[in-house]
């Protein structure tokens, strides 16, 4: 037994020695696996869904790709024309058609910076060669065009109707297409974007019939004409090019066709690096697919660089998406603030935003004022999107009825987008709210929650 | 006629995707540790010619401007706090397509409360209109406030730096593993002790 007890110890001391081992070991492999583990979830990746939904729709790389220089240099220098001319103009040679070119100068740089002192140089600028010369002066297109940018869509096609008249050019047909698009009277910019091409099948022609397609759910023909004007297109003009690129992604984007999408945003980026729009639209791609960080950081540098309020309205969603109600509530609160101070000096312009934060943050009395603030938009401009925000505000207040008759009028506009199907599938019942359940699915593909915020 | 046309095309599809003109404003990011205060100023560049007392700028005037541009906007004004004022370090300032970004870096004399006026947005040195929206990271999340021209200053929002909470985190993570492992290697002993006293 004496003998024994010493190989028992020992016997003992081995399974102590080997339980410690192990204890060793399991302390060791927990230690291992939770900081694994905890590394893992801090860096884990956010839920997205997978890029490669292509489509019919889906171009191949050679067709998006722009085949020019992308160096800025090669783009019309607008400031050293404006200079040149305006001392052509106030020079003793300087003629009433010389006021009508600057004025369109003036007009256009209004466009790419968004000055409203250029659109007022414009105006003056137009109105006085007209006054010294009120035939075959192409003054009244360019008022025409500034009525459009302020939303005065009726004056800009009444202008415009008159000078289709006199003498029918492709940018009279211009405004008339782009006034009634923004009216959501699609056949009629339908037959002014074929009047249009019929005077000069050029890039820009084919792209605005493409919107109108797009606008018209007619995918095939928008998508073909998208492909058109990138075939036409010329070289000096990078932003076109970004800008045509990232209008046909937006198209595919709001088709669920992420892929083509993305291979456009990205050719977009590559022309003109810096541009807001090509930004945003990249950060709406990954705001569908759960990257929500990124899609903050993409919106925030799309704002930066542009300062247009849309980006802070995307920014607040992105910002909720990613479940940081607080801070999109107080982003929405800056907004606002923006907006109605917007309202107040120019009257025009932003009331549909406001409509969209009012609705987005949704309290009782904020759906009240954005049901009365689309009620007016929708007479000033019965779009298919003010319809989808008024129906919206009066489906979050309640208002069911309300809100189906306008989404179904959106709907029989031809309009096809993902938030609008999800809309019509929560106020149809039976068959259809399935079918328009399948549609929302469909041009929305992956569960980022994208499509269901603020309803 | 064509790049005419073209710039309409941009009205009529952007109308809900851009509005058709920029706010007249300023956006400053601020990035604040428990010492220093990063900003950057994103400005029109119309704006930036205004404080640069220039009629058009260039990307070299622009770049060569960096130390007035941020004098004559946020720079105006020191950080103050209850240890003192911040000290700004030098600017940079770049100009790409029509934004001027003008970058700094203050010196705070401590982690206290923080406050800061922008007297170029009050005195309209830019315009009568003029705002500037401010935009701090607070931790992971972030906070907007706009400035206009009845905002006499902001507080800013305690300092705060994400990535230390992100590695706070991670070594949270670490330690609470090394707990899971110690009790793990208690839990054995205790065993092995319960073991023992059986046999």
């Amino acid at each position: 037994m004496r003998m024994q007890a010493p190989l028992d110890l020992r016997g003992q001391s081995r399974v102590q020695s080997g339980e410690m081992r192990l204890g060793t070991w399991i302390a060791l492999a927990a230690a291992i696996g939770g900081a694994a583990l905890s590394i893992a979830l801090l860096m884990r990746a956010e839920p997205h869904a997978e890029h490669d939904a292509r489509s019919e729709l889906t171009p191949t790389p050679a067709a998006v790709h722009y085949r020019f220089t992308t160096s800025p240099e090669v783009d019309t220098d607008l400031p050293g024309m404006i200079t040149q001319l305006e001392e052509r103009v106030n020079s003793p040679i300087g003629s009433p058609l010389d006021m009508t070119d600057l004025a369109e100068l003036y007009h256009r740089r209004a466009l790419q910076n968004g000055d409203l002192a250029d659109y007022q140089r414009s105006e003056e600028l137009a109105r006085k060669s007209l006054e010294l010369m009120p035939t075959h002066n192409g003054a009244p297109l360019v008022l025409a065009k500034i009525a459009n940018a302020q939303h005065r869509f009726r004056e800009a096609i009444a202008i415009a109707n008159e000078q289709v008249v006199r003498k029918p050019t492709a940018s009279a047909y211009a405004i008339l297409a782009t006034a009634y698009l923004a009216l959501g009277e699609l056949d009629e910019a339908a037959k002014a974007c074929d009047a249009a091409i019929k005077v000069a099948p050029n890039s820009s022609g084919y792209l605005m019939r493409a919107l109108v397609e797009q606008a018209q759910g007619r995918d095939p023909e928008a998508a073909a004409d998208f492909a058109r004007a990138a075939k036409v297109e010329e070289a000096g003009d990078t932003q076109g090019g970004a800008r045509l690129r990232t209008l046909w992604g937006r198209f595919l984007l709001r088709r669920g066709d992420l892929a083509g999408a993305a291979l456009l945003f990205d050719e977009a980026l590559r022309i003109v690096p810096e541009y807001p729009l090509a930004r945003a639209q990249r950060a709406e791609l990954a705001l569908r697919g759960g990257k929500y960080k990124e899609a903050r950081a993409m919106f925030e540098q799309a704002f930066a660089a542009s300062r247009q309020v849309r980006y802070l309205i995307d920014l607040a969603r992105a910002q909720e998406l990613g479940g940081d109600r607080a801070a999109a509530d107080a982003t929405r609160t800056q907004v606002e603030r923006m907006v109605r101070a917007e309202l107040e000096d120019h009257g025009f312009g932003h009331q549909l935003d406001l409509v969209e934060i009012l609705v987005d943050r949704g309290t009782p009395g904020d759906l009240e004022e954005a049901i009365r603030l689309g009620r007016e938009e929708i007479n000033r401009r019965p779009s298919a999107d003010t319809r989808f925000q008024l129906a919206r505000a009066l489906f979050r207040a309640g208002k069911r009825d309300e809100a189906l008759v306008q989404v179904r009028a959106a709907l029989a506009s031809g309009a096809r987008d993902a938030r609008l199907f999800e809309l019509a599938a929560r106020l149809e019942t039976g068959a259809p709210a399935a079918k328009y359940a399948r549609e929302a699915d469909k041009l929305d593909p992956g569960a980022s929650g994208w499509r269901k915020l603020g309803m | 006629m064509a790049r005419g046309f073209a710039a309409l095309v941009v009205i009529a599809a952007l109308a809900r995707t851009a509005s058709a003109h920029p706010l007249d404003l300023g956006y400053l990011r601020v990035h604040q540790t428990e010492t220093t205060v990063a900003v950057t100023l994103d400005l029109d560049a119309g704006a930036a010619a205004i404080l640069l007392h220039q009629p058009t700028l260039d990307a070299a005037a622009v770049r060569a401007g960096a130390a007035t541009l941020a004098s004559a906007s946020y720079a105006l004004s020191p950080i103050t706090t209850a240890a003192g004022p911040c000290t700004w370090g030098p600017a940079t300032a770049e100009l790409v397509a029509r934004t001027v970004t003008i970058a700094s870096t203050a010196t705070c004399p401590g982690a206290g409360e923080r406050r800061w006026a922008f007297p170029f947005v009050l005195d309209h040195r830019i315009s009568t209109k003029f705002e500037l929206l401010v935009k701090e990271a607070v931790g992971e999340s972030e906070r907007l406030t706009l400035v206009d021209p009845s905002t006499t200053e902001i507080v800013l929002s305690t300092a705060s730096a994400p990535r230390a909470a992100k590695s706070s985190r991670i070594v949270g993570g670490v330690l609470s593993a090394l707990g899971l492992a110690a009790f793990c290697a208690i839990l054995m002993r205790w065993r092995r002790r319960r073991t023992t006293s059986t046999t």
